[in-house]
């Protein structure tokens, strides 16, 4: 299939994900739960990366981390939207 | 069923969880008590707030349990942490485990408590006499 035919039927649709923010990250943006405006399907780095524009605050992107599922997401996990998404900030347990 | 993992809101009992992990089987007992300190970088604690990230949390507490049981011939495991607001002296997390020898029940210990300190999405607030604030790992 060539490239252009390919990007022709991948479909990219805008979507409010819901972010669960606990903690410091719950004070920077504000919400509990977040809406957060993302094309879909996208990766974990896409999100890192928008989070960090939209909220400068945050720290940067050595210490936020991405939980999919209730488990530590690396950049290149695909995210399709209906997940349970939260942001980590540095933890502080113990 | 060789491991306790609880959050909770309500006190912890560090004897609870030393006769949990006690065994006919296990020589050594290990129990470390994190407690609330009165004081951070030169400043005045009054009391601090816990909050987590509640099912991850447990999940991340047992793959730490499980990580010590692979690594070191354990017996048994128990962590638990405590929610809400804790005043100075009260215990925020029990690590307790077990072992036929002591050897490995120190080190198991010392392992769960330092990988729960990075990777478990409790986050901690100090109430200072300067005001709030969450406390992050970062440099």
């Amino acid at each position: 299939m060539c490239p252009i035919a390919f990007s022709y039927f991948r479909s990219v649709i805008k979507t409010s994900l819901k972010i669960l923010c606990f903690g410091p990250a719950r004070d920077c943006t504000g919400a509990a739960e977040l809406s957060f405006e993302m094309e879909v399907p996208c990766s974990v780095g896409d999100l890192r990366k928008a989070l960090r524009i939209a909220y400068p605050t945050i720290g940067d992107l050595n210490t936020l981390r991405i939980a999919v599922a209730q488990e530590y997401s690396t950049d290149d996990r695909i995210i399709q939207g209906d997940e349970e998404i939260a942001i980590i900030l540095p933890v502080s347990g113990g | 069923m060789n491991e306790f993992i609880q959050l909770t809101s309500t006190p912890l009992d560090p004897e609870a969880c030393r006769e949990w992990v006690a065994e006919p089987s296990a020589g050594g007992q290990v129990i470390f008590c994190g407690a609330v300190r009165n004081h951070t970088k030169g400043e005045v604690v009054t009391h601090l707030f816990y909050e987590a990230y509640e099912p991850m949390a447990l999940i991340e507490m047992k793959r730490i349990s499980e990580k010590a049981i692979e690594r070191w011939p354990l017996v048994k495991t128990c962590v638990h942490h405590r929610l809400g607001t804790l005043q100075i002296g009260e215990l925020a997390v029990i690590i307790a485990v077990s072992a036929a020898h002591r050897q490995a029940a120190f080190e198991a210990c010392m392992f769960m408590i330092d990988e729960l300190k990075k990777d478990v999405p409790i986050w901690k607030k100090e109430f200072l006499k300067s005001g709030a604030q969450w406390v992050s790992d970062r440099p």
